[in-house]
């Protein structure tokens, strides 16, 4: 339950076993490696993968291929199957040692797509041809007859913008031609024939008044033939074209899962031979640093020795200016509120894991916030669900044991509170209404007290949790000085409430108003320590006093959103039960239509309010909890490990 | 008719808390949410930070709700047994008891989300500024929670 020690190593390894050494701390991945040191004599490594220049012709082969593929399962066997396929280390070295069934599927993919390219571009020019076709498909001529040894034939035609018909348009612009040109109207376009001499000027000032010049179609028949022609031979580059595409639907769901766990092999091996970049040699070994999750030490070694690697793994200090990387390790209770953890950042490398502190809290909220008895199952039956019969991913996985947790947290408190689906209570068997404490709609105030009361409890943990954190880094009296003070005036305030409730009764208002003001004034003189000259002091006590003093009154308000959030959730249950029970009175249809609003509206309802409240319960935790004990983000352990999309390795 | 429009008073009390807080909160969300999707469109693996982010501005909608609730449970209307009666006066308290966190809410919900949006944009260069862009945007809401205190003071402060 903690923040992973991490240990800078050296790595020297014999040079024949770099692969193999690269490989077992892949598979573990346990090390991040960072650039060795400028080392006088030492010379850079590199290397390049031996399947190099197949990885990216199998990525393309992937991208091309995938947009071919159809889910032939349903959903629900694509969930019971899953996506992954487990490989023994064995099946990965023949992957590996004999990839030609590979290369053959790829260069078969490459072929492909550049078939599917020319039909493309040969479709394309007889479409383009056609509509050229269609629009000189009204003049009768032959198109070889449109030029004569003096003569030319064009086709003019005019934009949308000019009104007046083209013959008209035409006419005015040849106006000094005297009539020495020949004209046919056919429709929206005239056939103007002129002298071959005339051409260059023409078109001039054609273009000049607005008109635009047809292109010409190939061809020696009329249009209207042509045209034919050219659709008969579109219709058959349209069939080869869609032989094609069938053709890759049949490799694509032939070769598409072969290929993309060959991929993500060949991308480990791409990840090993890149990290060479960061390593050095000498004549015989090469030298590599980085960062080490200290607790897999032992296993790395001792697999390293099982395999005969011949490679030394040893400490070397951390510098003033390193800073380690970060990676946190719970318990399997606990790790399922790390995706909360991750979710802010990594803690800086000298800060507590906020995973344990948070956990609590965030179960508490969670529930507090969504508070409903059957929404609370609903999860836990969808995590259940997924957690048992589906194959999902790691990251998954954990989020439905989270959510399996919130689940349960809701659940609870629902009952504490009456929430069962937006039912009214009256309508609950007595047994249930006995458990029943709250009432947060027909009286939100104790609710909305309950609610900053785990304010002040959370802020006081974190001053807690703080002085722990400074006395862990040697800090303890700056942690005791910058806490103790808040702590005593929380701890007033808190016998202040109880004074006035009638609990308490070993001490008076006036004793606690004195010792508010003792409690100031020990803020005043812990701020004022470091500061240096009495400006100096003063801005420093008028700070902390302004600053911590508003800080901590928005961030105990700021709880009261678990009312909010509460009562959010009854109210939508309310209202889609309201709507149910209007329309189940309409005749013949009634009982349908409400059975379907009720599993709609609360389908709705649970979503929105499912994220509303790990939204804010999570921001409760960021905002109000973990400022107060945690300095900064640290940066994120990035090891050489295998990505996981779709090969999991088994162990031999 | 004094009772119904002390009633009357009290329910646009209850509404203008909750109207201009919900108002305000969606038109942040609205500027941080723009905001996100731009980042997301080249950085997709930042969408739990984006919408920690675009969910800082949403607090003045919820103080809204958390103040209506409050102004019709003081008044009687919300968990009392039969008919309330409030004179044009008392109603009239209620009303001036919405206000602040009503109009708090709305303007400091929409300043929230701009910088929630600016925020956005530091995570988006680099993502350790989490922590940084969460305390700007949460500053603003200092006067929101102000709102809610002065609102929750004028209610219980009601004759």
């Amino acid at each position: 339950m903690a923040v992973v020690e991490m240990q800078k190593i050296r790595a020297i390894v014999h040079q024949p076993d770099v692969d193999g050494f690269l490989a077992c701390v892949q598979r573990h991945g346990a090390i991040e490696f960072t650039a060795v040191g400028a080392e006088g004599k030492l010379s850079d490594l590199s290397g390049a993968a031996p399947h190099a220049a197949l990885l990216p012709r199998v990525q393309h082969a992937l991208g091309f291929l995938s947009t071919y593929y159809e889910e032939k399962r349903g959903l629900w066997r694509s969930l019971r199957d899953g996506s992954l396929t487990t490989y023994t280390e064995e099946a990965i070295r023949k992957q590996l040692a004999d990839t030609d069934s590979i290369d053959m599927i790829v260069r078969d993919a490459e072929a492909i797509q550049v078939e599917l390219a020319e039909k493309n571009a040969q479709v394309q020019l007889l479409e383009q041809q056609r509509e050229l076709l269609k629009v000189w498909t009204p003049v009768v001529n032959r198109l070889c007859d449109l030029d004569t040894t003096n003569t030319t034939s064009i086709l003019v035609s005019k934009s949308a913008e000019i009104k007046l018909p083209v013959i008209n348009v035409l006419e005015a612009a040849l106006s000094d031609k005297n009539g020495e040109y020949a004209t046919e109207v056919y429709g929206q376009n005239v056939l103007l024939t002129v002298w071959r001499n005339d051409l260059e000027a023409v078109q001039t000032t054609l273009s000049e008044s607005g008109l635009t010049i047809v292109s010409r179609p190939e061809g020696t028949e009329t249009a209207e033939v042509t045209l034919t022609a050219v659709e008969e031979q579109l219709a058959a580059a349209k069939g080869d074209q869609g032989q094609v595409h069938d053709l890759a639907k049949h490799s694509a769901h032939t070769h598409l899962h072969q290929l993309r766990i060959a991929g993500e092999i060949l991308e480990w091996e791409q990840g090993r031979y890149a990290t060479l970049a960061s390593g050095k040699r000498t004549s015989s070994t090469a030298v590599f640093e980085g960062w080490l999750m200290a607790d897999l030490k032992t296993t790395i070694e001792s697999d390293l020795q099982e395999h005969n690697i011949a490679a030394l793994l040893e400490e070397v200090a951390i510098s003033a200016d390193e800073v380690p990387p970060v990676e946190i390790k719970n318990n399997r209770f606990l790790q399922p509120f790390e995706v909360v953890t991750r979710l802010y950042g990594m803690p800086g490398h000298k800060d507590l894991d906020p995973t344990l502190f948070l956990a609590g809290f965030f179960f508490l909220f969670f529930g507090l916030s969504l508070t409903d008895v059957g929404y609370g199952i609903t999860l836990m039956v969808v995590a259940t669900i997924v957690l048992t019969l589906f194959k999902v991913s790691d990251g998954v996985r954990t989020f439905m044991k989270l959510l399996l947790f919130m689940g349960l947290g809701s659940a609870l408190l629902g009952m504490l509170f009456g929430g069962y689906l937006g039912i009214p209570a009256e309508a609950l068997p007595g047994w249930l209404q006995a458990i029943q404490i709250f009432d947060p709609i027909g009286n939100p105030l104790p609710v909305f007290y309950l609610a900053l009361s785990l304010g002040v409890f959370q802020v006081m943990v974190g001053m807690l949790i703080k002085i722990y954190s400074e006395y862990r880094n040697s800090q303890l009296i700056d942690g005791l000085l910058d806490q103790t003070p808040w702590l005593f005036l929380f701890t007033l305030g808190i016998l202040f409430v109880g004074i006035v409730t009638g609990y308490v009764t070993f001490i008076t208002t006036d004793t606690i108003v004195k010792l508010v003001y003792l409690g100031f004034a020990l803020v005043a003189i812990t701020a004022a320590r470091n500061a240096e000259g009495l400006t100096g002091k003063l801005i420093a006590v008028l700070a902390a006093l302004y600053n911590d003093t508003i800080g901590y009154f928005s961030d105990i308000l700021s709880y009261s959103r678990l009312l909010a959030l509460g009562l959010a959730t009854s109210a939508l249950a309310f209202a889609v039960n309201l709507i149910a029970e209007i329309v189940s009175g309409t005749p013949v249809v009634g009982p349908i239509l409400a059975i379907a609003i009720l599993i709609i509206g609360h389908v709705f309802a649970l979503v929105i309010n499912t994220l509303g409240a790990f939204i804010h319960s999570a921001r409760l935790q960021f905002v109000e909890f973990f400022g107060k004990f945690i300095s900064g983000t640290g940066r994120s352990f990035a090891p050489l490990a295998r990505s996981k999309k779709h090969v999991t390795t088994q162990m031999e | 008719m004094e009772t119904m429009i002390g009633v009357g008073l009290v329910f646009a009390g209850a509404a203008i808390a909750a109207g201009l807080g919900f108002a305000g909160s969606a038109v942040g969300m609205g500027h941080a949410g723009q905001a996100a999707a731009g980042v997301l469109g080249e950085k997709p693996h930042l969408f739990g930070k984006m919408l920690l982010m675009q969910a800082l501005p949403g607090s003045q909608g919820i103080y809204g709700l958390v103040g209506a609730f409050l102004i019709l449970s003081f008044s009687g209307i919300l968990g009392g047994t039969g008919a309330v009666e409030i004179s044009t006066a008392t109603g009239m308290q209620f009303l001036m008891a919405g206000l602040p966190i009503g109009i708090s809410g709305y303007f400091s919900g929409m300043f929230q989300g701009l910088v929630a949006a600016s925020g956005i944009s530091m995570i988006a260069k680099d993502e350790s500024n989490l922590g940084s862009a969460i305390i700007l945007s949460a500053m603003v809401e200092t006067w929101a929670i102000f709102g809610v205190l002065i609102s929750f003071i004028l209610l219980v402060s009601i004759v």
